[in-house]
């Protein structure tokens, strides 16, 4: 006798139905980021860059990123028919990372047009009046002709690549590890980081800047 | 609000541990078990009320804000052993 499909099992069949939306929704949305800002990178200074990094999520990342979506981190089978992976606004993401992130806001500006209708969910700072660590949007891409929700993120070099570095090194193998992150103990941590990080970068502008009118030949001061 | 180092201090004090799977605080002696999402929609004073509640009836307590459907409940608990 067969046993009966478990909720999970019908969610991998819904991802791989879903594969060619995302795999269009990728290349489509990639190509308009791309587009857009391209006038911003070929303005850029030699030190400075501004990367686009685009991701499909994989099969058992998004299914655990909606277990853990549940209260209970579990699915119950009584209503194994409510679970869908398309409410998942990630499972299509573009990453652009910036440096220097005072960059940041002249990106944004230049995806306006693409992000314009697309819902804001910026990753907070650490105090109430803090910019955000990153800015992020989710909608569906009009290039596409999808219904997917895709997700867009722009962030500085440094602290989208602990991103990079942390989901590999800790959550690629076992995504279940991102429960760890709620705990208040690693969100300590996790903020210690990210300002260091955020400091790094500050400090490492500032010289830059300082160097730049220094060599600024219209200064009369230097 | 937000599950707050105070709050982790309060709960850790009075026995509960973190199970990151379930992203939930457990008490195996009172059997009892808090979701993160209630202990971040929840006031310090609600938590201690909470740890204060005696449970004789044997049978584990979940004090989430959705309550979880049984199925749910019952993996849980044979997790938990």
């Amino acid at each position: 006798m067969t046993e009966p499909r478990t909720v999970r099992d019908r969610l991998r069949s819904e991802y791989f139905d879903l594969v060619p939306s995302m795999q269009r929704t990728l290349v489509a949305l990639e190509a308009d980021v791309r587009h857009l800002l391209l006038p911003v990178m070929i303005a850029l200074d030699r030190y400075e860059q501004v990367r686009i990094v685009s991701r499909l999520k994989d099969c058992e990342s998004a299914v655990d990123a909606l277990r853990r979506r549940q209260e209970a981190r579990d699915f119950a089978s009584e209503e194994a028919e409510t679970y869908s992976l398309s409410t998942l606004h990630d499972l299509v993401g573009i990453r652009v990372l910036v440096f220097p992130a005072s960059r940041i806001a002249q990106v944004n500006q230049a995806l306006e047009p693409l992000l314009a209708d697309w819902s804001s969910d910026p990753v907070p700072g650490f105090e109430s009046n803090d910019p955000p660590i990153a800015l992020k949007y989710f909608g569906r891409s009009a290039s596409a002709g999808t219904a997917l929700i895709a997700e867009v993120q722009i962030v500085s070099s440094l602290i989208g690549s602990f991103w990079d570095v942390e989901h590999a090194a800790v959550y690629k193998t076992t995504p279940n590890l991102q429960g760890v992150m709620a705990s208040p103990r690693m969100k300590s941590r996790y903020r210690e980081v990210l300002s260091a990080l955020r400091e790094f970068e500050n400090e490492f502008e500032r010289l830059i800047q300082e160097t730049s009118e220094i060599d600024a030949p219209s200064n009369p001061a230097t | 609000m937000d599950t707050t180092p105070e709050k982790d201090e309060i709960l850790r004090s009075a026995g509960f541990r973190y199970h990151f799977d379930r992203m939930a605080y457990v008490n195996r002696k009172a059997k009892k078990v808090v979701s993160v999402e209630a202990v971040e929609d929840h006031s310090e004073e609600w938590l201690r009320q909470m740890i204060a509640q005696t449970n004789d009836s044997g049978d584990w307590r979940f004090y989430f804000d959705q309550p979880p459907p049984q199925s749910v409940i019952q993996a849980f608990v044979a997790e938990l052993g």
